[in-house]
C-alpha cells in the first residue's frame, strides 16, 4: 500500500551548510497495517511525514502509494491525492476556529463536493462521542475534543492512509489513552493504513510496527 | 457556495476587521463620491440648461456696433426663420441721492430673452423700461444703491397696495427718477426675483440693472472709448445644427475682414465650458486631493487585511492539507474582500449624500443658482466598482502571500515559509499602480495632468518612506537608553518598520495636503490686500475722455484725495508677428484654449510704475519716435503676455492703430504686478507713436479717508457721469472671498483625508497594540505601572505624529514656495501659526488615537491575557 525506497532529504542552513535528514530511507506497509516512528526531536520524523503527505518532496528516492509515485505528481495531482487518499492528524489539532465541530468534521467532504454529508458527519459523532458537542466552536471544546473532531475530520473522506503526527502531544496522559483508543479502534474497524510520528512510547506500542529514525536512518 | 459561506461566517467572527476595514475605505472613498457626485450634477445642470443659461442658442459679440453687412451674414447664414434680440452691456456709475456705485447696465430690447425669462416681482412691468428712462433691479442692487422703499422708487410707482413698481404700460408722466446713468435720471420700475442671464454670482464686477436698449442714446454712455458691448442673441429653428451654424458664422465674419476679426461667436457649449471652467478647475483639485485620500485609505486598509491574512495562514494550511486548491482559498479571500469593499462602497456613498449640500455652501456664488445636487446612478456604480475592486487591488501585494501557504506550515511551522518570488510580489504592485494612474488621470482631465499629479505623489510618497525611513534608524538610537519608557517606545517604532513607515506616510500625507493650500493662498491673500513695496490705490478711474484730463485734474485738487498714475489708453490690433498674421499664429497654441484677441489697449509712460520691472532687455528709449520713420519703434511687453503669445525681445509686430499701420519691435520684457490695482498694460510703446492717436485714460485715486470715500465718489461722478470708478477695496474683498471660499473647498477635501489618516492610524494602532499585547502583558506581570505603559504608547505615537508632521510641514511650505514661484511671480507668505498649530494638533490627534486604540488591551488584567495567549 505505501511503499518508500531510497529516499534523501536535506535541508540548507545558514550556520552549518547542508545538513542530510533523510538518508536512503526506505520501508514499505500492507493496507491496515500500523506503524509508529519515533526519534530524538530534529530526527526528521515530521520531515518523514511530510513527504509521505506530498507535502515535500524527497532530493532522490520514490514514494508509493497505492502504486502511484508520488513524486513525479504536479501540484494539482498532489492536491487531489491529499484530499481522497490520506488523512492528516495534527499535535495541534488544526481546526477551523470559526465551523463547528460539526463543520469542522463536514469541511473534507463539502471541499471534495460529496454527498450524504450530514450523514456522514452525524454518524462520526457518533462514532467519537461528540454528537452533543456538534454545535460548540473549537474555542469551547477541550484539547480531547478537539483531537476526537480532528480524528473525525480525518476518518470522514475514508482515506487509505492516516498520518498523524503527535496526535497525543498536546493531551495530558489519561486523555491521550483516551483519544488513542478512540483512533485505534476507528483504524483497526474501517481497515485504515495508519503512520503514527511520535515521541510517546505507549503510543508507539500500539503500533503493529515501530521504527527509529536516527541520523537520518530509520531501523 | 462553500467558500462564499466560510467567507461570510469568517467576516462575521473578525467583527472588529470588518468593520475598521470598511469603516477605512469608506471615508477614503466617502469625498471621491462626493466630488465626483457634485461634478456631474454640474456638468447634467449645464447640460440641462445650455440654452437658458445663455438664453439663445448662439450669440454674437462686438464691441462696437454691427455693420449692416454683418447683420446681411447673420440673416444669410441663419436664415429667414431666426429670432434675434439685441442686448448692449456695460459698466458705468449709477448715482442715487444716497449713493454711488458701479453697476453693469444690461440694455435689452423687448424680445429679451429668447430662452428663460425674467422673474419679476409682482406690479413690476417688463415693457415699462422700453417706454420711458427706467430700469429694474434685484432688490439686493436696490438696497446697495439705497432704493429699498417705495419713496425711492419714484413718483406714481405705488399701485393701490402701495407695494407695486411704476404702472410701466401705462408710466407716470413725470416720475421722480432717482437713479442717474450718465446724463439721464431713471425710474426704478421694480424688482425681479431672478433674471435669465446665469452668471456666476462672484465673478460678477458689479450688479446688473437693465434698461431699455432704445433709452441709452440721452445718457451719453456709448462715446469713444467706452468698453461697450453689442451682443446679438439668436434662437434658430428647432433642429438646426448650431454648432455648424456657429462655426459658418465665425467663417464668414472673418472673410468680412480677414486682418482683423473683431467678432466672437460663442453657441451654448462655450458657455457651458466658461461657467464649469472654475467650479471645474477645484472640482478637479478636490477629486485629485479625495483620490490621495482614498490612497491612504487603502494602505492601511492593505495594512489591516495583512494582519488578517496572517492570523490566517495555518487556516488556509488546513484547508489546503484537506483538499482545498489553491485558486479556492483565492476565491474565499475574494469574496470577503469585494464584499467588505462594497459595504464600504454603501457607506461612501450615504456620506456623500450627507457630504453634498455642503457643496454649495463652500463654493457660494461659484456655482450656478438652482443646482440640484444628486448622487447618480452612474456615480453609485462607480462606488461600488471603485470599492469592490478598489479593496481586491489594494490588498494584491498582501494577497501575492498566498503563494508562499503550503500545507507542510502545519508540520514544520513558519520553517515551511519560503517566502514570495520578488518578482510576483512586485507584480502585485502594479494593478495598484494602473488603477491610481487611471483615476489620476480621470479626475485630473487629461493623460498630462494625470500623469504629472501621480508623479508628484510618488515623489512625495518617496520622500516621506525615505524620511520615516531615517527616522526610524534615529529610533535606534534613541532607544538606546536606561529609560525603560522611552527605550520600549522607541524600539517599537524601529522593530515595527513596516507599520511605523505606514503611519509616517499616512499621516505626513494629509498633513502635507492640509496645509499647502493655505500656505499658497495666505501669499496671495497678503498681496493683494497690502502688496509689499506697492501703494493700493481707492478707487480705480476708467472712461475719461481726453478732454476731460485738465478739469478732472482741477477737480481733484480740490477734493480729499491724490490722482495719480493717469494713463493714456489707446486701442488698437496686432497684426503680425515676425511677418506672421498673430490671430491666426499656429506656432504658439492659443492661451488655455480662449481666441486669441487681436484688440488690445496699448499706452505710453515716461517712467515705470513701481509695480513694473524689467526682467529682459533694457527700458524703452526716452527719445520719441519720429512717426514715418523706417525704424521700427520700441515696445515693452508684459512677461504673461510674452509667455501666453510666444513673444520675445527682438519680435517685430505690426498694428493697426485706429487705422494707421505701425511696426514696433520687443525691445523689453517686463514684469508687471496686476494686484496693484494701478493702470497697467500688457504693451507699452516708446512716447511719440500714440501721443496723437484718439485715446481715453485711466487713473488712480489714493489717500482717501474711508469716510470721505462715499462722498467723493459721488462728487467725481457727478461732475464727470461717463467715468466709471471701481472701488478697489470693494473688489479686494470680493477677490479675497473668492479665495477663501475655493482654499475652503479644497482644505475640505484635505481635512476629508485626513479623517481617512486617522481611521488609518487608529487601525493600524489597534493592530500593533494587538500584536503587542504579549509584551504589554509581560510587562503588567513584571511590575511595570499602566501609566508606564501609556506613556510608551503615546511617546510611541506622538514622536511618530510629531516627526511625520514636521516633514510634512517643511515640505509644503518648500512646495508652496515653488507653486507660488512658479504660478503666482513668487507671491508667498509663511504663517507661522498654523503650521504650528497643524503641527500640535496632528500630534496630539495621534497620542489620542493612539491611547483610544490600545484602550482594551490597556484595561485588560494581565491573567486574562496570559489565557489568551
Amino acid at each position: 500500500m505505501l511503499e518508500l525506497s531510497g529516499v534523501d532529504k536535506s535541508f540548507h542552513l545558514p550556520d552549518t551548510g547542508r545538513v542530510m535528514v533523510l538518508n536512503q530511507v526506505g520501508f514499505s506497509l500492507e493496507a491496515g497495517a500500523t506503524l509508529a516512528i519515533t526519534g530524538h526531536s530534529g530526527s526528521g520524523k515530521t520531515t518523514l511525514l511530510s513527504l509521505i503527505a506530498g507535502l515535500d518532496t524527497p532530493d532522490a528516492g520514490k514514494i508509493q502509494v497505492n502504486g502511484i509515485d508520488i513524486c513525479t505528481l504536479d501540484e494539482a495531482e498532489l492536491t487531489r491525492y491529499r484530499a481522497a487518499s490520506i488523512s492528516m492528524i495534527f499535535q495541534s489539532f488544526h481546526l477551523m476556529p470559526h465551523l463547528t465541530a460539526a463543520e469542522n468534521i463536514a469541511l473534507p467532504l463539502e471541499i471534495l463536493r460529496q454527498d450524504r454529508i450530514h450523514e456522514r458527519t452525524q454518524s462520526l459523532l457518533e462514532q467519537v462521542g461528540l454528537t452533543h458537542r456538534a454545535g460548540h466552536l473549537p474555542g469551547q471544546l477541550s484539547g480531547g475534543e478537539c483531537q476526537r473532531v480532528a480524528i473525525a475530520r480525518a476518518l470522514i473522506v475514508e482515506p487509505a492512509l492516516i498520518l498523524a503526527d503527535e496526535p497525543t502531544g498536546n493531551l495530558d496522559t489519561d486523555t491521550g489513552k483516551k483519544v488513542a483508543d478512540l483512533l485505534f479502534n476507528l483504524v483497526e474497524t474501517q481497515r485504515k493504513t495508519l503512520v503514527v510520528v511520535t515521541h510517546n512510547q505507549d503510543l508507539a506500542a500500539r503500533c503493529r510496527e515501530t521504527k527509529t529514525l536516527s541520523r537520518g536512518k530509520l531501523t | 457556495m462553500l467558500w462564499i459561506r466560510l467567507a461570510f461566517r469568517e467576516l462575521l467572527r473578525n467583527r472588529g476587521f470588518s468593520l475598521f476595514f470598511t469603516a477605512n475605505l469608506a471615508v477614503g472613498l466617502c469625498g471621491f463620491v462626493a466630488v465626483q457626485s457634485f461634478s456631474r450634477s454640474l456638468n447634467q445642470h449645464l447640460d440641462d440648461n445650455l440654452r437658458n443659461i445663455l438664453t439663445a442658442d448662439l450669440v454674437v459679440t462686438a464691441n462696437a456696433p454691427f455693420t449692416r453687412p454683418e447683420k446681411d451674414l447673420m440673416h444669410q447664414v441663419l436664415g429667414p426663420d431666426v429670432q434675434v434680440s439685441e442686448v448692449i452691456r456695460f459698466f458705468t456709475m449709477a448715482q442715487t441721492r444716497d449713493t454711488t456705485r458701479l453697476v453693469q447696465v444690461m440694455a435689452v430690447d423687448d424680445t429679451y430673452p429668447l430662452y428663460g425669462g425674467f422673474a419679476l416681482e409682482p406690479g413690476t412691468h417688463r415693457a415699462a423700461i422700453h417706454q420711458s428712462p427706467t430700469m429694474f433691479m434685484s432688490r439686493d442692487t436696490g438696497l446697495a444703491l439705497g432704493i429699498g422703499d417705495h419713496d425711492d422708487r419714484g413718483e406714481g410707482s405705488r399701485d393701490e397696495s402701495g407695494r407695486a413698481a411704476v404702472p410701466m404700460d401705462n408710466p407716470d408722466p413725470a416720475p421722480s427718477r432717482p437713479l442717474t446713468l450718465g446724463n439721464t435720471p431713471f425710474a426704478v420700475a421694480g424688482f425681479f426675483v431672478d433674471d435669465p442671464d446665469k452668471a456666476l454670482t462672484a465673478l460678477e464686477l458689479a450688479p446688473k440693472i437693465y434698461v431699455g436698449a432704445d433709452q441709452l442714446a440721452d445718457t451719453g454712455l456709448l462715446g469713444f472709448g467706452a468698453r461697450v458691448r453689442y451682443h446679438i442673441y439668436c434662437r434658430v429653428v428647432p433642429g438646426t445644427d448650431v454648432p455648424a451654424q456657429a462655426e459658418a458664422l465665425r467663417s464668414g465674419f472673418a472673410d468680412l475682414s480677414p486682418d482683423q476679426p473683431r467678432i466672437r461667436v460663442r453657441d451654448s457649449r462655450d458657455v457651458s465650458r466658461n461657467l464649469s471652467r472654475i467650479t471645474g478647475y477645484f472640482a478637479g483639485y478636490m477629486a485629485l486631493v479625495s483620490l490621495v485620500a482614498l490612497f491612504l485609505a487603502g494602505m492601511a486598509a492593505a495594512f489591516l487585511f495583512r494582519g488578517f491574512l496572517g492570523g490566517k495562514h495555518k487556516e488556509i494550511a488546513v484547508l489546503m492539507s484537506l483538499g482545498a486548491r489553491r485558486s479556492g482559498v483565492c476565491a474565499f479571500l475574494f469574496v470577503q474582500l469585494i464584499f467588505l469593499g462594497l459595504l464600504a462602497a454603501v457607506m461612501a456613498l450615504a456620506g456623500a449624500w450627507l457630504l453634498l449640500p455642503a457643496f454649495p455652501w463652500m463654493l457660494e456664488g461659484l456655482v450656478p443658482e438652482g443646482i440640484v445636487l444628486k448622487v447618480d446612478l452612474m456615480t453609485a456604480g462607480m462606488a461600488l466598482g471603485l470599492g469592490g475592486l478598489g479593496s481586491l487591488v489594494f490588498c494584491l501585494p498582501v494577497l501575492v502571500n498566498l503563494l508562499s501557504i503550503k500545507p507542510l506550515l502545519l508540520l514544520q511551522g513558519d520553517a515551511a515559509d519560503r517566502g514570495v518570488n520578488r518578482w510576483w510580489r512586485a507584480a502585485a504592485f502594479l494593478p495598484g499602480v494602473i488603477w491610481f494612474c487611471a483615476g489620476a488621470i480621470l479626475v485630473g482631465g487629461s493623460p498630462a495632468n494625470g500623469m504629472v499629479f501621480t508623479a508628484g505623489f510618488a515623489l512625495a510618497l518617496l520622500v516621506f518612506s525615505l524620511a520615516g525611513w531615517l527616522g526610524a534608524g534615529g529610533c535606534r538610537r534613541l532607544a538606546n537608553t536606561r529609560h525603560l519608557v522611552r527605550k520600549l517606545a522607541f524600539l517599537n517604532l524601529y522593530r515595527n518598520m513596516g507599520a511605523s513607515l505606514a503611519c509616517f506616510v499616512t499621516i505626513a500625507m494629509g498633513v502635507f495636503l492640509i496645509s499647502l493650500i493655505p500656505q499658497v493662498q495666505k501669499g496671495l491673500q497678503t498681496e493683494i490686500q497690502r502688496p509689499e513695496g506697492l501703494k493700493i490705490p481707492v478707487f480705480f478711474l476708467m472712461d475719461i475722455q481726453d478732454d476731460q484730463i485738465e478739469d478732472l485734474e482741477r477737480f481733484m485738487q480740490e477734493q480729499p484725495g491724490a490722482l495719480e498714475n493717469l494713463s493714456p489708453m489707446v486701442r488698437g490690433r496686432i497684426l503680425t508677428v515676425n511677418n506672421a498674421p498673430f490671430h491666426t499664429r499656429e506656432d504658439i497654441p492659443e492661451s488655455r484654449g480662449r481666441p486669441r484677441r487681436t484688440e488690445h489697449n496699448f499706452s505710453f509712460r515716461a517712467d515705470l510704475d513701481p509695480s513694473e520691472t524689467i526682467v529682459q532687455g533694457s527700458p524703452l528709449s526716452s527719445d520719441p519716435w519720429v512717426f514715418g520713420s523706417q525704424t521700427p519703434f520700441e515696445i515693452s511687453v508684459a512677461r504673461s503676455f510674452a509667455d501666453d503669445h510666444g513673444l520675445a525681445v527682438g519680435d517685430v509686430m505690426r498694428f493697426d492703430i485706429q487705422g494707421m499701420v505701425l511696426e514696433g519691435r520687443i525691445h523689453n520684457i517686463r514684469k508687471v504686478r496686476w494686484n496693484s490695482f494701478q493702470p497697467n498694460f500688457f504693451l507699452l510703446f516708446q512716447s511719440g507713436v500714440l501721443e496723437d492717436a484718439p485715446k481715453t485714460w485711466l487713473g488712480a485715486v489714493a489717500q482717501v479717508m474711508p469716510d470721505r470715500r462715499q462722498s467723493l465718489k459721488r462728487a467725481i461722478v457727478k461732475a464727470f457721469p461717463n467715468i466709471s470708478i471701481i472701488d478697489v477695496t470693494q473688489m479686494i474683498t470680493t477677490l479675497t472671498f473668492i479665495a477663501d471660499r475655493l482654499s475652503m473647498s479644497v482644505r475640505f477635501m484635505a481635512w476629508l483625508a485626513i479623517a481617512a489618516g486617522l481611521v488609518s492610524i487608529f487601525s493600524i494602532a489597534r493592530h500593533q497594540a494587538r500584536r503587542q499585547a504579549v509584551q504589554t502583558n509581560l510587562l503588567k506581570v513584571l511590575g511595570t505601572g499602566f501609566g508606564d505603559i501609556r506613556r510608551i504608547g503615546l511617546l510611541e505615537f506622538g514622536s511618530l505624529g510629531f516627526a511625520s508632521a514636521l516633514v510634512a510641514v517643511v515640505l509644503s511650505a518648500g512646495f508652496s514656495r515653488a507653486i507660488a514661484w512658479y504660478f503666482f511671480d513668487s507671491l508667498w507668505g509663511l504663517d507661522i501659526g498654523y503650521l504650528l498649530g497643524i503641527l500640535v494638533l496632528t500630534t496630539l490627534i495621534c497620542m489620542v488615537t493612539a491611547v483610544a486604540a490600545a484602550g482594551k488591551i490597556l484595561k485588560t488584567r494581565p491573567l486574562m491575557l496570559l489565557k489568551k495567549n
